[in-house]
């Protein structure tokens, strides 16, 4: 048997940030206007929204406790958003560490002796970049250039690249961005993908040479987002790549999509 | 010392480590009164020890001693930037009491309950890049979507619509259970039954 005050007050929460269904929010008026306690306990809580609001804005010290917790109660996603708030608030990030949270390293996954053969490989690509012909323009229109400026004062940059989904009769597009030795790393604008929610992947950027220069897992809520990718060998050099995602299996999409890309050197 | 039910709660406030709280207290309040100078965020940070200490005398410590201090640096840093703002005397007093005076467990609950819902829902929307962000954020500030209608010339039955459109991915996410906005959350509903 359904508690109905019980469930009155568990709607209240979602009721005040708006994000009731039609019937919900309906029952819940209807349920004010039967019950007088439930009605006393609406009241008392409309009367202090103005004090919530007074930290709006910020991440509930209940949500940073909880993320520090290591069985946190938060689900992936609750945990995916904290993480995007802590990133543009430094005040909820100081209050997190104090907390309890400590930021995870990225794993690297290319072993030390691999990544220096494939910086070699890199080498040698650039040396072939820059005496092959210059690449021919593909059919559907001219390839996006995106060019970032890197800071006098900032040792590491970030270049965005914005890949666009091949289109069916042309031939795939190259989207080529311009680096120098401070870009550190690549913001990824992949095209609009349609995935399961329960569809995890990976990301793998996979120079020419077969040499993988980044990777790591990402859930589908990520792909709306620049998603930042780190050379494992420091700079990105200058060279064709594929970008690489690739399903975990747990969702209902087994292919692969890739997406090509390149880097050039920035003309001092 | 008194006696009485508040002194049951001493042994809680003698485990605490008063100076590594202080020195929380301080970093705290640093990154959210800058502008502030450094002896003002020192009187702070000891108005913030007093608080946290008389709380936990009178209540216990229901979650960590740490939340509470923290809560307690948000609400003496706010009424600092207040006061500052407005010109006028800051009113001393013990923050977390004045504001719980008088909530039931379940209110304070409730409160947080709500918070939580307003951050997860303006987020998700952010990460979503959803149209009506400027509209969430404007709810989080306190603004009706009648007020916010009328101040950017829209209808407040355009802006209506626009939310609920926007509502449908936020009902999705907590039908498939990726987003919690009921209270109390479902580990705590089993805590408390166990």
């Amino acid at each position: 048997m359904i508690d109905v005050h019980a469930r009155f007050s568990a709607l209240l929460p979602a009721y005040f940030a708006d994000a009731l269904s039609e019937a919900e929010h309906a029952w819940i008026e209807q349920h004010r206007a039967e019950c007088a306690g439930c009605a006393e306990l609406f009241a008392r809580l409309e009367a202090r929204l103005p004090e919530l609001r007074d930290h709006a804005g910020h991440a509930p010290v209940s949500v940073l406790e909880d993320l520090a917790q290591p069985d946190s109660p938060l689900t992936k996603l609750e945990r995916q958003l904290v993480l995007q708030h802590l990133e543009s608030c430094a005040a909820c990030m100081a209050e997190a560490r104090a907390l309890g949270y400590a930021e995870r390293a990225r794993t690297r996954i290319v072993p030390t002796w691999l990544w220096r053969a494939g910086f070699a490989a890199a080498a040698a690509l650039v040396m072939f970049v820059a005496i092959r012909p210059e690449v021919p323009t593909p059919v559907h229109g001219p390839t996006p250039i995106v060019e970032h400026a890197p800071a006098p004062s900032v040792a590491r940059t970030t270049v965005r690249i914005a890949l666009t989904e091949p289109t069916r009769g042309a031939a795939a597009p190259v989207t080529i961005a311009l680096v120098d030795s401070s870009t550190n790393t690549l913001a990824i604008e992949l095209p609009p993908i349609f995935l399961a929610d329960s569809s995890a992947m990976t990301i793998r950027v996979v120079a020419a040479s077969g040499t993988t220069f980044s990777q790591r897992s990402l859930i589908p809520d990520e792909l709306a987002l620049p998603i930042r990718l780190d050379s494992t060998t420091g700079p990105w050099p200058p060279g064709r790549y594929v970008l690489e995602l690739v399903p975990a299996g747990t969702g209902d999409v087994s292919i692969v999509r890739r997406y090509e890309f390149e880097l050039r050197a920035r003309r001092p | 010392m008194s006696s009485g039910p508040h002194s049951t709660f001493e042994h809680e406030l003698r485990s605490l480590d008063l100076e590594d709280l202080r020195r929380l207290a301080i970093a705290c309040l640093r990154v959210r009164l800058s502008g502030f100078s450094s002896d003002e965020i020192e009187s702070a940070a000891q108005e913030v020890m007093l608080g946290l200490t008389q709380t936990v005398r009178r209540r216990g410590i229901q979650r960590s001693a740490k939340a509470i201090m923290v809560q307690i640096c948000r609400n003496v840093a706010a009424d600092m930037i207040h006061a500052r703002q407005h010109e006028r005397e800051l009113q001393r007093g013990w923050v977390l009491e004045h504001e719980t005076q008088g909530l039931s467990e379940q209110d304070e609950e409730l409160d947080e309950a709500i918070r939580r819902a307003t951050f997860f829902v303006k987020e998700y929307l952010t990460l979503r890049r959803a149209e009506c962000m400027p509209l969430a954020e404007a709810k989080q500030r306190g603004q009706t979507l009648k007020d916010f209608a009328a101040a950017n010339g829209f209808s407040h039955d355009q802006v209506r619509q626009l939310w609920s459109r926007c509502v449908r991915f936020v009902i999705d996410a907590i039908e498939r259970g990726r987003l919690q906005l009921e209270w109390p959350l479902p580990a705590k509903r089993r805590a408390r039954r166990d």
